[in-house]
């Protein structure tokens, strides 16, 4: 099965090791993932300019459209904007118009495709049984609590995603590797990212509610599925104020996936921010 | 109304999934208290169900469950005994749910979402006679008192019976919490009990009109509560009982309550207060929860739209934002609510139900919806309006037939019950809920060939 | 002599002129800079131990970097490149690096076919940069949209070599013809000056040697192998025949009636002075024109990467290199991926190859246009520093560590982001005092104006938000107000009744609006549908045009 694979702004440069686990377990799972010239998916300019913000998304997916291939990601922001750009684009004519024109310069039309985050293409595309079968022996029961992503999740007219008060893809399948998934009150609530670079006391505020609470429920890792959620969570390390030595470790989720299924020996070391 | 659609390289192994269609077994329109039960219900019984609308009605309800609180709508004195005027209110209103359903049935219906919401970790106290079925009593924020058939645990030491006249209760309220007055509160009830003490805390951080989830959130900090703690501890001694704004957590009410009262040694409970109802959010989540854990599948913040039937199963149409979505489904449960809810529309002269366009009992002119007098004991025809249904909770046409028969109406949908004074409104959408579900299931299983 | 004396003096004024170039680029860093560190500490606070040799090996003496980028283009580069090295190591500079070799001599076999050969590797280098220059292919023209002092003198230092080697192949042409110059050899190197036995040695030259006399050769009395004795006597330990010369020797042959007239007045003489201004003006201009990047690739292929751990918004002596070893070959925005904000807001600073220019003039003349500013703010805020124009750039310049340190840069001279601008107006200062305060900037984007049709979607249109009814959900559920309680300003529903009220240019100032996470529980939980977080989006776009033109407004001198 071939996927084109959309790793969005930040995994090259400030997440390497995400992409590189997220491409290791995709090949393991017989994905060949085809890298087009992909722009940003117009998530940081949503704020700036709608119509901006709309064409990035939509460039994407007539690129991926144009060579007959679904758009994969691993970022659930990146997801939650592509969605929201086919949003935009069938709703408002006017900024339709603008987006054409633009796509036109390159020769490029507007046609959908199907956009996958990795936890949806797991869900749904692969399916439990067969990833169940692929797996090379369950995990040492490490206790999870789950940081859902919420640009994924809502909204859920847009997205599809998955049950945004109750999701269970990503508990189904985090379970299905021998995890130990923890409930907590802060499942569905925003990591904080958006607020890093402008209110870094927000996003520190945040973290640290966090970080209190996945303590509270006993987990050993929060457990991501979405590089800026991710990003967010590192943060404390690298943070030179914020010496909280019992701060949990966040992980992403396919790192623990490639563990499970005998890729990685050490999601610890693997973790580490560009490893 | 296009579905543009791409085929995804591997065959969905999950095909009730696929984007491009929705099937299932039974789908509920409305994510309200009607819709929640009637989603529980049905997949707790192994059907495939699927409820679409917004979950977030439900936090505008108290968190206290209502059988019957008032009968006939208007008078003064509170039921003690819904089971009592039963029979009456049959004679009076024979189309309403209860009189539809009988007692039996709303209390099964009663013990289904006690059960359910026990499990989710979502207790809930019925009056401890055990003989009679009872309403109990309690306080609200306003000072008044209110009955109800089931309320949260932690309002449960907070019922009022006859024995208060001997004890103090020192009533706390929260700077910064606006619309819940500790002095107002204890001037209310100072008639009940032998002495009602208000007393003001202050908690870190807290400014003024703090929206009450996130205050709620913040009481379930350790240091939070220690904060309340030391500022009870120098009062409580001279109190029997203390009663809080329900704002005491979110998750774990039960559990931070138990611990409050463990460290002031008395007593506590809450009493519910103002928008938006922290029991309220709670009842949301412990149902979103179990919908989520029986597998039934929740389209959140969906219209539903333009249904047709074909003999075998109806076809209705899910508004998504990008696209809209076929739904398939052998039977439909219309728990649409009313005004507020879009169940109803009220047009210029008629009433009407926007999804089926089923029939509406309604007043014969606009100018008869409402009395002059907004108070007026008699209360406001608007309110009694609705679709009426047969036994089995089906909306019925002019001929009284069922309009179809698998279509289901449950909730504050139907007519002849004014609700919010006669305080009937989660017996009223438990008990049709169910009723509906049940008689879906029995009618599948009777296999007339769905 | 001559020669030697101005090579030397040009090579001195070259020197010096390097020196001030280097100095400048140190003195750039003042800008950079919060504290007005010396000249020589700068210098010397790059960590000698800590650079980037391997990589700045590679890259400058194979190119790597543009390998990567480019395959064709690097293949017309490393023509040139090593066409030219060898040109100057192993023709101008024979003086001395032909003493190395006993055996050398400009005129002999290897070397000469050698020379042509690199000419020739020039010369098709430079015909493809001129080629792609001028043919201006639809990448080059559309999208990035150069300006036209850059393809002046682009153009220009690639036809000034263009000239060196073709005035290089005219010389060697004229100096095969000539016969002055034969008659020069003869008098000097052999004893058959007057003699009667030279016309045997000119026929074999005229023959072997693409010589042309202006009398001509006797058709009679010519004995050729006298000719070869003679040759071999005199001539050939510094002389194999031209036909080596694979270039210079047809055009010998061809213009052999040009080269006679123009033997009148020596052209040869000329062309070669010519030939040698040229190349003297490129070693006198190497400082100043685009060959400088020979040194300062080199220099910024020195200077480790930036990391997201080490983030070092400050610059260095070697990012400055960076700076100036721009050669604008357009890579980094052919893969930018923000480039659809370009596309629709048609501000050129968006683009990593014009931001880096602008850069440049900025930290070396200081801010010589507000609106310029305001326009390379939008642009490098838009950029998402996703790092590949840092990954692509052949120069090897660390574009990202650059668009982190402008920022601020940017911040010092004056002009901060849009959100700053916005949380640090006062609320008069941004509500402005009408209409006519309301300036358009060229190239920013106006967001939600009331004129722009689509962008103003919702909040002007009544029905998006007037069935609020106030019921504080959203507030309730929005983690900005929970974790913000007592910075937040408003909630999400107090800004849908502001909108109620019509004050779309107040809401659009408050901090809800710009602290808002965008994570959507407000607008999945509202119980009417309404699109709250899409609207409060909405109004940021509105802002962000609003806080742009109040920092124009402060840029200019104004304060409103």
């Amino acid at each position: 099965m071939k996927l084109a694979y959309f790793p969005g702004c930040k995994i090259h440069f400030h997440l390497r090791s995400y992409g590189e686990a997220v491409e290791a377990v995709m090949a393991n799972l017989g994905v060949t993932l085809v890298r087009l010239p992909f722009n940003c998916c117009g998530n940081p300019a949503r704020g700036k300019n709608l119509v901006a913000s709309v064409l990035a998304a939509v460039r994407n997916i007539a690129l991926a459209r144009q060579k007959g291939l679904d758009i994969f990601t691993p970022c659930q922001c990146c997801f939650g904007q592509l969605k929201h750009g086919v949003y935009w684009y069938k709703t408002d004519p006017q900024i339709r118009e603008q987006v054409d024109l633009a796509l036109a310069e390159e020769g490029l039309v507007f046609k959908e495709t199907q956009i996958r985050h990795l936890l949806d293409f797991l869900y749904h595309d692969l399916g439990r049984e067969k990833l169940a079968r692929r797996l090379k022996a369950p995990l040492p029961t490490h206790k999870i609590v789950l940081q859902q992503g919420c640009h994924a999740l809502r909204p859920f007219s847009v997205t599809r995603f998955d049950n945004p008060f109750a999701p269970k893809m990503f508990r189904e399948l985090a379970q299905l590797t021998g995890l130990e998934v923890i409930d907590w009150s802060k499942e569905t609530e925003c990591c904080g990212d958006p607020a890093a670079e402008t209110n870094g006391g927000l996003a520190l505020r945040i973290r640290q509610d966090k970080m209190a609470h996945a303590r509270q429920a006993g987990a050993d890792y929060i457990c991501t599925a979405c590089t800026h959620c991710q990003i967010q969570y590192d943060r404390i390390s690298h943070d030179s104020e914020d010496g909280n030595k019992m701060d949990i470790r966040a992980l992403p989720f396919a790192l623990f996936l490639g563990a499970a299924l005998g890729i990685f020996n050490e999601i610890e070391n693997k973790g580490a921010r560009n490893n | 109304m296009n579905n543009s659609h791409v085929q995804p390289g591997f065959t969905s192994s999950c095909a009730q999934q696929n984007m491009e269609g929705i099937h299932c077994d039974l789908l509920v329109i409305g994510a309200g208290m009607a819709g929640m039960v009637a989603g529980a219900r049905a997949a707790v019984n192994g059907l495939d169900v699927v409820v679409a609308g917004n979950p977030s009605s439900l936090v505008f309800s108290s968190g206290i469950m209502d059988y019957l609180g008032v009968y006939p709508a208007g008078s003064k004195a509170f039921l003690d005994d819904p089971e009592e005027v039963l029979d009456r209110l049959a004679r009076d209103f024979p189309n309403h749910a209860y009189a539809l359903a009988g007692h039996d049935k709303i209390l099964d219906g009663f013990g289904f979402v006690k059960t359910m919401l026990e499990d989710a970790g979502l207790p809930y106290t019925q009056h401890s006679g055990a003989a009679i079925v009872k309403n109990m009593v309690v306080a609200t924020a306003m000072g008044t008192i209110r009955p109800g058939f089931m309320v949260p645990e932690t309002m449960a030491a907070g019922a009022l019976e006859n024995g208060e006249q001997k004890t103090t209760l020192l009533v706390v309220s929260i700077k910064g919490l606006n619309g819940f007055s500790a002095a107002q509160v204890a001037q209310g009830l100072a008639s009940r009990f032998a002495r009602t003490i208000p007393l003001e805390v202050e908690l870190p951080g807290i400014p003024t009109g703090v929206p009450p989830q996130i205050l709620a959130g913040r009481l379930e900090d350790v240091k939070i509560q220690d904060a309340l703690i030391s500022q009870l501890l120098s009062h409580a001694p001279k109190a029997d009982i203390i009663g809080l704004p329900a704002v005491c957590g979110i998750e774990d009410s039960p559990g931070i309550m138990a611990g409050l009262a463990a460290r002031v040694n008395r007593p506590l409970f809450e009493i519910p207060g103002p928008s938006p109802s922290i029991p309220g959010l709670r009842l949301k989540n412990a149902f979103e929860n179990v919908l989520a854990g029986t597998g039934a599948r929740l389209l959140s913040n969906i219209r539903i739209k333009a249904p047709v039937f074909d003999g075998k199963r109806f076809t209705l149409t899910a508004e998504f934002d990008t696209e809209s979505v076929q739904i398939r489904a052998k039977g439909v449960v219309l728990a649409t609510g009313r005004f507020f809810g879009k169940g109803l529309h009220a047009r210029r002269e008629r009433i009407v139900e926007p999804v089926f366009h089923l029939d509406v009992a309604q007043p014969t002119g606009r100018h008869l919806w409402h009395d002059n007098r907004f108070f007026t004991p008699k209360g406001h025809a608007i309110n009694r309006a609705g679709i009426e249904t047969d036994g089995l909770f089906r909306p019925l046409d002019e001929r009284g037939r069922p309009v179809y028969t698998h279509l289901y109406a449950a909730g504050s949908i139907l007519a002849h019950n004014d609700w919010a004074r006669l305080k009937s409104g989660s017996g009223t959408a438990i008990v049709s809920a169910c009723s509906a579900v049940d008689a879906f299931i029995e009618a599948r299983g009777g296999g007339d060939g769905i | 002599m001559a020669y030697k004396i101005i090579l030397v003096t040009v090579c001195c004024m070259s020197l010096i002129g390097l020196i001030f170039r280097l100095v400048s680029i140190v003195r750039l860093g003042r800008v950079f800079e919060r504290d007005r560190t010396s000249l020589v500490r700068r210098i010397f606070s790059c960590r000698i131990f800590f650079l980037d040799y391997g990589n700045a090996i590679v890259n400058t003496l194979f190119q790597a970097r543009l390998f990567r980028a480019g395959k064709l283009r690097w293949l017309a580069h490393t023509l040139m490149l090593s066409g030219f090295a060898w040109l100057v190591f192993i023709h101008a500079l024979d003086d001395w690096t032909g003493a190395y070799w006993d055996w050398y001599q400009p005129g002999i076999a290897p070397f000469r076919m050698m020379r042509n050969l690199a000419g020739a590797m020039v010369l098709a280098g430079c015909a493809a940069f001129l080629a792609r220059r001028l043919k201006g292919s639809r990448i080059n023209r559309e999208r990035l949209r150069r300006g036209l002092r850059f393809r002046v003198r682009g153009t220009l230092s690639i036809l000034v070599i263009l000239g060196l080697i073709c005035t290089g192949f005219m010389t060697e042409a004229l100096n095969i013809m000539s016969e002055a110059q034969f008659n020069e050899m003869v008098e000097e190197y052999s004893g058959l000056a007057g003699e009667p036995e030279l016309v045997h040695l000119k026929a074999y030259w005229a023959l072997n040697y693409d010589v042309a006399f202006a009398d001509g050769i006797p058709g009679q009395g010519i004995d050729l192998d006298e000719g070869e004795v003679f040759n071999q006597e005199n001539c050939l330990e510094c002389h194999t025949r031209p036909v080596t010369a694979f270039v210079s020797a047809p055009l010998a042959r061809l213009g052999a009636p040009i080269g006679l007239w123009t033997a009148q007045f020596r052209l040869d003489r000329i062309l070669y002075w010519v030939h040698l201004s040229l190349a003297l003006t490129l070693v006198l201009f190497l400082p100043f024109s685009r060959m400088f990047h020979l040194l300062a690739i080199p220099l910024a292929s020195l200077q480790r990467r930036m990391t997201p751990e080490k983030v070092q918004p400050d610059m260095g002596v070697l990012d400055l290199a960076g700076l100036s070893a721009c050669t604008h070959c357009g890579f980094c925005s052919q893969v930018c991926s923000v480039y659809p904000d370009y596309q629709v807001s048609e501000n050129p600073q968006v683009l990593p190859h014009v931001k880096i220019e602008t850069l440049k003039r900025l930290a070396g003349i200081g801010v010589w246009d507000p609106a310029t500013l305001i326009r390379l703010r939008s642009g490098n805020d838009d950029c998402t520093r996703c790092g590949l124009c840092a990954d692509i750039c052949p120069s090897g310049i660390d574009l990202v560590r650059l668009w982190t340190a402008a920022g601020r840069l940017m911040d010092r001279l004056g002009c901060p982001d849009n959100y700053t601008t916005a949380m640090d107006a006062s609320f008069s200062r941004w509500m402005g005092k009408g209409e006519s305060d309301f300036i358009t900037v060229p190239g920013v984007p106006r967001g939600a104006a009331a004129d722009a049709g689509p962008l103003s979607g919702l909040i002007s249109d009544a029905d998006a938000f007037e069935h609020c009814v106030q019921c504080t959900l959203c507030t309730n559920t929005c983690p900005v107000a929970a974790h913000d309680l007592v910075e937040n300003d408003l909630g999400p529903h107090q800004v849908m009744n502001l909108l109620r009220l019509g004050e779309q240019d107040m809401a659009s100032g408050s901090r809800m609006v710009w602290h808002c996470l965008t994570c959507y529980a407000c607008q999945e939980i509202c119980p009417q549908s309404i699109r709250v977080a899409d609207i409060l989006l909405e109004l940021r776009c509105r802002g962000q045009s609003r806080a742009a033109e109040l920092n124009l407004a402060r840029l200019r001198g104004g304060d409103q």
